[in-house]
């Protein structure tokens, strides 16, 4: 069976093995907590976070399950015109046209409201910077509004709804063809694996724990979500039932790569962080987001009736199963990580490992070799001169006066 | 050439003229009347309000006197009562064991830092800002432009260190600039030049780097085993720290991360695994609609 064979290459064989800070020990070996060695007597300070969490509300989890479903309707319509058949997968395309146009209406307003300063959103677009997933991914949300525009148009036009000879069709038909809508689908799955980057890219415990296991896992769910969002405007458009199933390996396929992943990102955490997943209602979320999300969907497709009435009826019901899942598991990535970056535990759990020379080595350097400048690992980077320079100098090299002698500004 | 700031920890007198000196020059709000309850520290953390903040330790000399279960001190960075530096009078029993000493036998310790942005080598706020609103200014410090930021919030769950925090009210990132328009004109900064004890001594950053490690040799001479150097000579992800310190105890215990990560180096990694099971999937996708249904 090539789907369970390749979601086993998905989720475990092809993802590199996760980050281990220097010198941490490796799980089983991992220092307790509390009450072993001197290093970890001070649990935190104060039991206070670390680090500060996200102010990330409704717009960003809804943004990432729209996005997501925009993102994967994108490249299943791109599959289905380019690869499908020309007569029974029409529906497919024209549906995922749709879906991915009114994703790329709705997400840039959801980011827009969740910016504290929404009417400078346009400064995501003065820079382009690849270290940031938030800026790549505006400039892959913006050009996939600009894809999927002129792939809508074309449907419009195909549809009948602007007449074909009219200047606007023409123009459509014009400014579309398979290049822009293979564009679409490359930016559409670019768009659904960023999102999981952007979590995994911050210092919250869990997405920094979880690593390199979220991207594939929100891509994933934005490929069984698109699917289903495909199905259900299918399936309430009147597609006839044989024809109804078409996406079901698809979306089987990406709930197995779903799970994968979760079982993968999961292994990876440490006690601290995986207390976050595990208990109270962020346990529930996660639940319900396999539960109603990929198990109950992944049960009734298998078992489940094709044909007639009770046919549709499953591909409708499957649908919001595993749209409603795909929510919720947004919603507890989120809600769980930001919890997690209250708890000073979790965060220290995972910046573990030596970083620097224990205080009797650090003397035993210094005490010989103070007078000149130190070896270090990295050099500060170099500032650009200015007047400043020129007009403060410090009295630095007074010996063994560290206490006492203090640069003092000449111009004041 | 970059500027920055040591703090030699074992100065600090808890004064907190820093956190006032630079709340006065850069004019920030003030943050309520709320009481933490927990140490001498009810200013609790940095914030885009607060841009430096005096952490408090109370380091008890036994568990007895330890006002919560945790945390428990750490057995070495103590003294022990009857140990090596015993300046108090010591009154001996019978068997010629110390029964008590005069002065302050069970106070223990406090610890004192003064935490503020370490601008660091490597920063994540920096490298995560998608408005470029962030930058390295010319003195080296990590600088956020106010005309820039839209408040989109990422760097925040960016920075290893929990320093930079939108201000809510006015929904733009702020965190310490080095008093970026003090330095413009040849000053040190606010803190710096508050600090009654140079606890914060401001300057060229190979000078205070030169100071510092000179500083941790002569106070281990003194007896003073426990001092060590953190955010310099370390091959940590986010570099060397241009403001660093001199700390006495594990960095857990100031509220640091002992190993800091930069968040920036899972970028590709993040992409590499997400495009794998995007060509997974498109393939499998692929070969669904080449199927004879």
């Amino acid at each position: 069976m090539p789907g369970l064979f390749s979601s086993i290459i998905t989720g475990l064989s092809l993802l590199p093995a996760s980050y281990e800070p220097p010198g941490m020990e490796k799980r089983g070996g991992r220092r307790k907590r509390r009450g072993r060695s001197v290093e970890t007597e001070f649990a935190s300070y104060y039991n206070r976070p670390v680090i500060k969490k996200p102010h990330w509300v409704w717009p960003i989890w809804t943004y990432f399950w729209a996005g997501g479903i925009a993102g994967g309707a994108s490249a299943i319509a791109t599959l289905a015109h380019l690869l499908g058949d020309k007569e029974a997968d029409v529906s497919i395309v024209r549906a995922g046209r749709y879906i991915g146009m009114v994703g790329v209406i709705v997400s840039p307003v959801l980011l827009i409201i969740d910016l504290q300063r929404p009417e400078r959103f346009h400064h995501m677009l003065r820079v382009l910077k690849l270290r940031s997933p938030l800026n790549t991914g505006t400039w892959i949300l913006t050009s996939l509004g600009v894809l999927s525009g002129l792939n809508f148009a074309r449907q419009v036009v195909e549809d009948g709804i602007i007449p074909e000879g009219s200047f606007l069709g023409k123009l459509a038909l014009l400014s579309s063809n398979n290049a822009t809508q293979l564009l679409q689908g490359v930016d559409g799955l670019a768009l659904g694996t960023y999102t999981g980057v952007l979590l995994s890219a911050t210092a919250v415990p869990l997405w920094a724990n979880a690593n390199e296991s979220i991207a594939p896992l929100f891509l994933s769910s934005a490929m069984s979500t698109g699917a289903a969002a495909i199905s259900l405007g299918r399936a309430v458009g009147g597609v006839e039932v044989e024809n109804l199933h078409r996406l079901d390996p698809i979306e089987r396929m990406a709930i197995i790569s779903e799970l994968s992943c979760l079982a993968y990102g999961y292994s990876k955490l440490t006690p601290e962080v995986r207390r976050h997943v595990t208990d109270g209602p962020n346990a529930r979320s996660f639940l319900i987001a396999i539960g109603l999300g990929m198990l109950g969907p992944l049960l009734l497709q298998l078992l489940g009736p094709k044909k007639g009435l009770a046919g549709r009826l499953t591909s409708l019901l499957t649908s919001l199963m595993v749209l409603t899942g795909g929510f919720f598991l947004r919603y507890a990535t989120i809600v769980a990580g930001k919890e997690s970056t209250d708890d000073p535990d979790a965060c220290h759990s995972i910046t573990r490992g030596p970083g620097r020379a224990s205080p009797e080595e650090q003397a035993q350097r210094y005490s010989t070799g103070h007078d000149k400048p130190f070896e270090a690992g990295r050099s500060i980077p170099e500032a650009r001169p200015n007047s400043f320079e020129a007009a403060v100098s410090f009295e630095m090299n007074a010996p063994s006066s560290t206490a006492g002698s203090k640069p003092e500004d000449q111009t004041s | 050439m970059a500027n920055g700031f040591f703090t030699d920890t074992t100065l600090c007198i808890g004064c907190k003229a820093c956190e006032v000196a630079c709340k006065q020059w850069n004019q920030l709000p003030a943050d309520g009347y709320a009481m933490t309850g927990m140490s001498y520290d009810n200013t609790a953390a940095l914030s885009a309000t607060t841009w430096r903040h005096v952490a408090f330790i109370e380091v008890p000399k036994s568990k007895k006197r330890l006002p919560m279960a945790t945390p428990a001190p750490p057995p070495a960075a103590v003294p022990s009562a009857d140990g090596g530096n015993s300046e108090g009078l010591k009154i001996l029993n019978i068997n010629g064991e110390a029964s008590l000493q005069v002065g302050f036998p069970d106070i223990g310790q406090w610890l004192m830092m003064s935490d503020v942005c370490k601008h660091c080598t490597n920063a994540g706020c920096l490298q995560a800002c998608p408005t470029g609103a962030i930058i390295r200014n010319e003195f080296g410090a990590v600088y956020v432009q106010p005309d820039i930021c839209n408040g989109c919030g990422y760097c925040v769950p960016s920075c290893p260190f929990g320093v930079v925090a939108l201000q809510h009210d006015d929904g733009r990132a702020f965190k310490c600039t080095l008093c970026y328009d003090r330095q413009k004109d040849g000053l040190e900064p606010a803190c710096a030049k508050a600090c009654p004890t140079d606890s914060i001594t401001f300057g060229n950053l190979d000078d205070l780097k030169m100071r510092a490690r000179q500083r941790v040799a002569e106070l281990h001479a003194r007896g003073e085993t426990s001092a060590y150097l953190y955010g310099v000579d370390e091959e940590t992800e986010v570099g060397d720290l241009n403001a660093f310190f001199l700390l006495k105890a594990e960095p857990e215990a100031y509220g640091l991360p002992k190993a800091p990560r930069l968040p920036q180096d899972r970028v590709g990694r993040g992409y590499l695994a997400g495009f794998a099971a995007a060509a997974v999937l498109s393939v499998f996708s692929a070969l669904v609609f080449k199927s004879k249904r």
